[in-house]
């Protein structure tokens, strides 16, 4: 899937800011940490947040809506809000690259990226197969996810979509794609949604991968 | 019949005739535009822009009647709007006609093709008319339109298409039925 990062000027992370909500309403968030736990609690580990919301769609905008927790308000800042949205599996964009390795260990692959950026490759299942897990660091913080292949990667959903879900469902949870284009790989369409921080693969009519970026 | 049995099918008369005309094709909602700005707004590289289906109006010259052209992506374009799959199913799209802005420059755009039958005997070519049309999507051919309706000349012609009787054209009774009580009578997006 082509990256986009850095693309989006700073208006956009402060229209981001303007629209996160927190939600006293909502229960708590969908639970996308079940099979992996990641050792927050370890000292040398960096967790951006430990909050988890969700993307709502409002008219051709999002809202990060991220239920209250246990968190008062005031231990609540900006940054973890814009991040409470973006996790996948047991990662958050933005946390500390030790939070991956002390989870998954070493990478099965290390791919050099634009702007001394590097892709760590992981094999969710089985070598050389789908699905896999990448995650893009630079210095030493997470600044993208990625999760690929044709069926559901156990917990490694995001926002309500899995791998293998169909194009209808996707249309159904985020709405109206702003764009749509030919990927790199071979029969598939990369869907993106403006300046939001996400972005997903369809081949076939399901979803083949999901990205989710620095906001 | 007695007076009171008269009375009441009078009242059901009455509130029929006010409330059918709320499902005929809301003109209201079509902004009007300019086709020679919109063809002028940029374009993507590669790949597909989607739009939420703006209602637009447009004044033009109709350059040629509706062919068979491919609706592939206009239907892509309807499904991934979000729109209920049953208002989509009820859109007979099979159609194209070729208009011409202002300044001359060309487009072919899709049109209902129970409105498309009338253009022939309503609309000379070279003639202007006005579009009333949703912009779904632009991709490198530019704006993917689709004409709902359409009026002669500038748009002041009383003609509507979507109240004209049913069996006045080649849309079955039943179709018309299922678009009304849709309340989508011609008027899609």
């Amino acid at each position: 899937m082509t990256s986009a990062d850095g693309r989006e000027p700073k208006a956009i992370v402060r229209a981001l800011f303007a629209v996160l909500l927190i939600s006293m309403s909502l229960p708590a968030a969908h639970a996308q940490t079940g099979a992996v736990k990641a050792p927050a609690a370890s000292g040398k580990v960096h967790h951006v947040t430990e909050l988890r919301g969700e993307w709502r769609r409002n008219g051709p905008a999002f809202v990060c809506t991220v239920p209250a927790g246990k968190l008062a308000p005031s231990e609540v800042n900006p940054d973890m809000l814009a991040r409470a949205c973006q996790h996948m599996g047991p990662f958050v964009v933005g946390d500390d690259v030790q939070v991956l390795k002390a989870t998954l260990g070493a990478p099965h692959r290390t791919l050099p990226q634009p702007n001394g950026a590097q892709a760590l490759l992981y094999f969710l299942e089985q070598r050389e197969h789908y699905p896999y897990f990448v995650a893009t660091v630079s210095k030493n913080r997470i600044i993208a996810l990625q999760v690929t292949g044709t069926a559901a990667a156990k917990s490694y959903d995001f926002n309500h979509i899995d791998l293998g879900m169909t194009s209808d469902a996707l249309v159904q949870v985020f709405g109206q794609p702003s764009h749509f284009e030919p990927s790199e790989e071979k029969d598939t369409e990369l869907w993106t949604y403006g300046v939001w921080p996400f972005s997903f693969e369809v081949r076939g009519g399901h979803v083949t991968s999901i990205r989710i970026r620095e906001p | 019949m007695s007076v009171g049995c008269r009375s009441v099918i009078l009242a059901l008369v009455v509130v029929l005739s006010e409330l059918l005309p709320a499902f005929g094709f809301d003109f209201a909602r079509y902004k009007a535009a300019d086709l020679d700005v919109l063809l002028a707004q940029r374009r993507p590289a590669k790949g597909v822009d989607l739009y939420p289906a703006l209602p637009l109006r447009l004044t033009v010259t109709l350059a040629g009647y509706g062919e068979k052209c491919q609706t592939e992506l206009l239907m892509r374009a309807l499904r991934m709007s979000g729109a209920p799959k049953d208002q989509i199913d009820a859109v007979e799209v099979t159609t194209c006609i070729n208009i011409r802005s202002a300044r001359g420059k060309a487009l072919r755009v899709f049109i209902q093709d129970g409105i498309a039958g009338f253009l022939p005997k309503e609309i000379p070519l070279g003639k202007s008319l006005t579009l009333y049309a949703v912009h779904l999507f632009t991709d490198t051919n530019g704006p993917g339109l689709l004409v709902n309706e359409f009026e002669s000349g500038d748009g002041g012609d009383a003609r509507k298409a979507a109240r004209k009787p049913p069996g006045d054209q080649a849309r079955s009774w039943w179709t018309w039925w299922k678009m009304w009580r849709s309340g989508a009578a011609n008027d899609i997006g």
